[in-house]
């Protein structure tokens, strides 16, 4: 909230002590599974109430990620999953910064996404517009910044099958195609399958999310098929 | 049916509803339990809906087939009942409390209730704990079962190599979609305590009392549930716990079915699974493997099943075993009794084909599809 009122130019200091955090704590980000999911601050949240509204929106957001972790990290997949259970949510009151900062932060770390974002009171209704940074990952994605309009309400809290985690779980997808074996990969593809299986098949990202899991299957395939 | 209460356990106390007046001294038997803790949430509310939940899964426990000519037993059924929530949410702690030695329960169902609007939300969850991965004094437990009817076996001997082919439940851990249960239901059935008990399965018959805390389930009977509580029998009316039917109770009540080797029995309940259309993909996929597999331990062709399974998800490695074992089922029959036909050529080359194409979603060492391997390169009629 009082960062929202600096100039970037103030603000440049305070984010390089702020990314130097987060390349000391991660010296081989390179090869580290991204298990980060860092939240900036959110603009809107003007009053006590909107404060709520925003506390109850990331309540969500953790729901979603523990649900996710809790599913993909279950003891019976194995050994290797178990790096799941360290994915979190980490909060900042930073600003996100302009695109390159966050490709930086994104490079630097072990962050899976960056979100932030603003929050609308509608009158009627709360609603958060959350910008979810992907990086350098969605290579399969026309954009590496995705848009998420999400209601703040109980019935927004029950869903667990939503674009927000059929997002999360493509990026852990990606992520671990290039740093674990293809079976491993391909458990979240199949995850990731189930979650955009009960969304709309006819909005956007769902078709975009549909092609990326084709050619995420056929880079594995290939990848298997190489194997002596 | 017997009681059984196991005092201040983690702070909590068990009911357990037994499904037969025999269990003990028929104690070789397997049992296969159910453990239900108190949901978290405001109030009783917790209490309410794990016991409405509670009920519904335990009218669809039962001992033998409706009809039974020839004298099927499907063992032990029971629901060991808590009337606390568990000290934390989360599977890891549900799957630790399953396999506590007093508990010793294959399923631990538990969740949380919170209000919306004028009724009720029940976020629920299924954990399905490992016995070998948890330890006491250094030793792996074991649920002290016999027969493993879950899994999901072949037995085979091919070019003199003898080889048994095992395949595991789908998924251990789910999350249900939330379940909504009207504010007069939930009122209406808060504890067992406030359920009446009438002499006859009749709501017109006289009232012989209250349904204790703890009380024993005798026999269903439509809308009506026989019980024992307080040194009294009497039958309790339930029918709106039958109208609130989700697909929650169908599928564990299924899981519980094929546990106990209830083929037919878990068969109508997971198709009742696939057809609600709240189903999540996830547990539609599963409950179709089910489906699947209970055909094929009837005689039956489950491949129609598996195949709908790899539809929705051709990712998913459980499919492919699920379908690979209805596949070799058929070749192992068609070997045995040395008919190398059409019919033969065609399923080894459809099963050579799906392991070709699945083969990216085994570890390169996986046993099982090492198995499979060796197994369509040398059943051959040569």
């Amino acid at each position: 909230m009082i960062l929202s009122n600096i100039s970037t130019a103030c603000l440049y200091p305070i984010l390089v002590v702020f990314l130097t955090f987060f390349y000391s704590d991660n010296a081989h980000a390179e090869q580290a599974p991204r298990i980060n999911i860092n939240v900036y601050h959110f603009d809107g949240v003007e009053n006590d109430e909107l404060r709520k509204y925003f506390s109850q929106y990331k309540g969500i957001l953790k729901r979603r990620i523990s649900h996710i972790s809790s599913n993909l990290s279950n003891t019976s997949r194995g050994e290797e999953f178990q790096y799941l259970r360290n994915l979190k949510i980490i909060e900042s009151a930073q600003e996100a910064g302009s695109i390159k900062h966050r490709e930086e932060v994104w490079k630097g770390t072990n962050t899976l996404q960056l979100l932030s974002g603003i929050v609308f009171d509608q009158g009627d209704s709360i609603t958060v517009m959350t910008q979810v940074y992907l990086g350098l990952l969605p290579e399969y994605l026309k954009k590496s910044l995705i848009e998420i309009e999400l209601n703040v309400s109980p019935e927004e809290y029950r869903k667990t099958r939503d674009i927000y985690s059929a997002l999360t779980l493509y990026t852990i997808l990606v992520d671990a195609m290039d740093k674990k074996p293809a079976y491993i990969a391909s458990q979240y593809l199949s995850e990731t399958k189930n979650y955009i299986s009960d969304l709309d098949q006819l909005a956007p990202l769902t078709i975009e999310l549909n092609d990326a899991l084709k050619k995420a299957e056929q880079i594995l395939k290939n990848r298997s098929s190489s194997l002596p | 049916m017997i009681l059984r209460i196991i005092s201040n356990l983690l702070s909590m106390s068990f009911v357990i509803a037994l499904l037969t007046v025999s269990s003990f001294v028929h104690a070789e038997r397997d049992e296969i339990r159910l453990f239900i803790p108190a949901f978290k949430g405001p109030g009783n509310l917790g209490v309410n809906v794990a016991t409405i939940l509670n009920l519904q899964i335990w009218r669809t426990l039962r001992m033998e087939p409706d009809k039974n000519p020839q004298g099927e037993d499907f063992g032990l059924g029971m629901i060991v009942w808590g009337e606390s929530p568990l000290l934390e949410d989360s599977h890891i702690a549900a799957e630790k409390v399953a396999t506590l030695d007093n508990i010793n329960s294959q399923f631990s169902f538990w969740g949380e209730t919170f209000r919306y609007g004028n009724g009720v939300i029940g976020q629920t969850y299924l954990s399905i704990p490992v016995f070998s991965d948890h330890q006491r004094d250094g030793i792996a437990l074991d649920d002290y079962r016999n027969k493993y009817n879950e899994i999901w076996t072949h037995s085979i001997k091919v070019k003199n190599k003898k080889i048994q082919l095992k395949v595991d439940i789908p998924n251990r851990r789910y999350e249900f979609s939330p379940i909504y249960l009207s504010k007069s239901i939930v009122d209406k059935f808060s504890l067992p305590s406030k359920l009446i008990m009438y002499k006859d399965p009749d709501r017109s018959s006289p009232i012989v009392g209250e349904v204790g805390n703890k009380y024993i389930g005798i026999e269903p009977r439509g809308h009506y549930q026989k019980v024992y509580s307080d040194g009294k029998r009497g039958w309790v009316y339930l029918p709106q716990l039958a109208k609130e039917r989700n697909e929650v109770v169908d599928f564990i009540g299924g899981l519980i079915r094929i546990y106990r080797a209830d083929w037919h029995g878990a068969k109508d309940l997971m198709k009742r699974v696939i057809e609600t259309p709240s189903t999540a993909t996830t547990l539609k996929v599963d409950a179709l493997l089910y489906k699947g597999r209970c055909l094929e331990e009837t005689g039956a062709s489950g491949e129609k099943a598996f195949e709908l399974a790899f539809k929705l998800n051709s990712y998913n490695h459980n499919t492919v075993r699920y379908w690979m074992m209805s596949q070799l089922t058929v070749l192992f029959q068609l070997n045995k009794a040395k008919i190398y036909d059409q019919e033969f050529d065609n399923k080894l080359t459809k099963a050579k084909m799906l392991l070709k194409n699945s083969r990216f979603l085994f570890r390169e060492d996986d046993p099982w599809l090492n198995d499979v391997d060796f197994i369509l390169k040398n059943l051959t009629k040569n």
